[in-house]
């Protein structure tokens, strides 16, 4: 569903990935990991075809710089780290611009943008704060908010850069846990990125270690999540345990053993 | 009814205070007809003739400037995300005025309200390339920069002229203050058109406006070309700003008032304020012409001066009343 072959992508005329080769199966769930700045959004933001790139980059067999924007955007939904949700709007009004691709220039909103967002905001329980302004939503609901407009999207490819960085452990697990059931039901790809080592190799089906500007290590994660490589990549002092055959990563202060 | 969508409640009021106003505007002047006499069409010839060549065409042409005035100032803050944002952000009063004074300074070489269109117009298209070629299109800031550096260097222009052609101060600050009197039905002919394809731009895009709520970024990811709607609504809305400043001079206030006292009211959606801030300008603007008229009568205010005179105080009420609807 993604493809990239020897993609690189630049940012202000400096390149920051070089090289990348990696390719999320339609329905999978691959998620990005890497130090501060190793260039996980700047990936992410070429996949969405908001950057451009170098060598060959394919979202569903095309090229997203290539297509029209509105049919790029029936392609590829996003939720970036820190959206703009504007305080007066209410999270009825937000879910609905979901369906901005599907409404033309002067379109609007007809039945069946009217079925998709509501649908979206039964299913992430969003219906008790349809008529909340977005200015007094706590962090858990926000995430909520977002992630509703970008299912009413209704987009095969869902990219989420740190979805879960604003939230506590349990609402985190409850985000992820919804990513991971919306994917089972619609088939969803996701491409993601998250600094939490441990809840990426959970939920995510692969993971994609960045760093010195190029693609390190792609693979399942326990082959990704090793001492050593994190240790090399994030200048981390950590120990990984397996639970339950998934790894843990554990952060072991210097001088301290293990 | 979807969410956000403009209230049949809103609406009603908004076409209400316009018809109130426009009957206001026909029947108080010093020549007063009773508003009875309007509507049974009991008019001697000199009313009828008061009525039709003087008041109907002052009150359609406040209606006019205030409509568009109001949709443009909506429309700009729109785009620039900035509540601050008025129809002349871009440099389109200072690009006015400067027509203005060349058309008053060398009289009868071109005339006033086609110099005044011809300088608005060409300062928000001088700023638009000019914060486009530094800033290759991104973000809104190098545009507003752009139109402040704009704005500086053509009031200096202004300011040059008017200080080699001091007898001509007074016909310029005149026109800079604002005014309606002078109008007849030429005038109402003249703006009628970009009024109107103005405001019907900015009414159409109004929800595409709503993205742009969410910030660039968003709105290119649900599929809206932005560079080119940001330069359609600018576009219109300066065109329309044009015209009205051709026809009535600089009239402040208009454009950033409405738009802000119908979201505080109304509601923050740009379906709700878009059409709303039409209505309740042109009526705001025929009503702030009655005063001028009025207060000091037989001579007139400037229409400038009693907007903000006016202007001021009502919005702090609604800023007021609305915190506390909202506590």
């Amino acid at each position: 569903m993604i493809e990239l072959r020897g993609a690189g992508v630049a940012r202000e005329g400096r390149p920051v990935l070089e090289g990348v080769d990696l390719s999320v199966r339609r329905g999978g769930w691959t998620t990005l990991i890497g130090a501060n700045g190793a260039g996980k959004t700047t990936l992410l933001m070429a996949v969405a075809g908001a950057l451009p790139h170098s060598g060959h980059l394919a979202v569903g067999g095309e090229d997203p710089r290539r297509a029209p924007a509105a049919r790029r955007a029936r392609q590829i939904a996003i939720v970036w780290q820190s959206p703009l949700l504007p305080p007066e709007m209410t999270v009825a009004e937000y879910v609905m611009l979901g369906r901005t691709p599907y409404l033309g220039m002067l379109g609007r909103a007809g039945r069946e943008d009217g079925r998709a967002a509501a649908e979206a905001m039964e299913r992430l329980d969003l219906d008790p704060l349809a008529g909340r302004r977005l200015g007094a939503l706590s962090g858990g609901e926000r995430q909520r908010a977002t992630l509703a407009r970008a299912l009413a999207q209704e987009a095969p490819v869902l990219i989420l850069d740190e979805p879960t960085s604003a939230l506590d452990v349990g609402r985190q697990q409850e985000a992820l846990e919804l990513v991971g059931d919306l994917r089972a039901e619609r088939g969803l790809t996701v491409l993601g990125a998250m600094h939490d080592l441990t809840l990426a190799g959970q939920y995510a089906e692969e993971l994609a270690l960045l760093g010195e500007g190029r693609l390190v290590r792609h693979g399942p994660p326990s082959e990704v999540l090793t001492s050593e490589l994190i240790r090399a990549h994030y200048r981390a002092n950590v120990e990984v345990v397996e639970a339950g055959g998934i790894p843990v990563v554990l952060p072991v202060r210097r001088g301290v053993a293990a | 009814m979807t969410a956000g969508s403009l209230s049949w409640r809103w609406l009603a009021a908004g076409v209400g205070a316009l018809l109130a106003a426009l009957l206001a505007g026909l029947a108080v002047g010093p020549a007063g007809i009773p508003p009875s006499a309007l509507f049974e069409g009991r008019l001697s010839p000199l009313q009828e003739a008061v009525l039709w060549e003087l008041r109907a065409p002052r009150v359609l042409l406040g209606a006019l400037v205030g409509a568009t005035l109001a949709t443009a100032g909506a429309a700009y803050q729109a785009v620039f995300r900035n509540p601050l944002a008025d129809p002349y952000l871009l440099g389109a009063a200072a690009g006015a005025g400067l027509g203005a004074t060349v058309a008053i300074v060398y009289a009868g070489f071109v005339p006033l309200p086609l110099a005044a269109f011809a300088g608005a117009t060409g300062a928000v298209a001088g700023a638009y390339l000019l914060g486009r070629s530094v800033g290759d299109g991104r973000g809104t800031a190098t545009l507003i920069l752009a139109g402040v550096a704009m704005a500086a260097f053509l009031t200096a222009l202004q300011t040059l002229l008017l200080q080699q052609n001091t007898e001509n101060v007074r016909a310029i600050y005149s026109w800079l203050l604002g005014r309606l009197s002078t109008s007849g039905w030429h005038e109402v002919g003249l703006v009628a058109p970009y009024a109107a394809v103005s405001i019907a731009v900015v009414l159409a895009y109004r929800r595409l406006l709503d993205v742009l709520r969410v910030g660039d970024q968003e709105a290119v990811a649900l599929g809206v070309r932005v560079g080119r709607l940001r330069l359609l609504v600018i576009g219109a809305a300066t065109l329309g700003t044009a015209a009205a400043v051709a026809a009535s001079g600089l009239i402040g206030f208009v454009g950033i008032i409405i738009p802000h006292a119908v979201r505080l009211l109304a509601g923050s959606s740009f379906r709700v304020v878009l059409p709303l801030s039409m209505l309740f300008g042109a009526a705001f603007l025929v009503l702030a012409d009655v005063v001028a008229r009025t207060v000091l009568s037989p001579a007139e205010l400037p229409i400038g001066v009693v907007t903000a005179c006016i202007g001021a105080p009502f919005f702090v009420l609604v800023l007021r009343t609305s915190r506390e609807a909202a506590a």
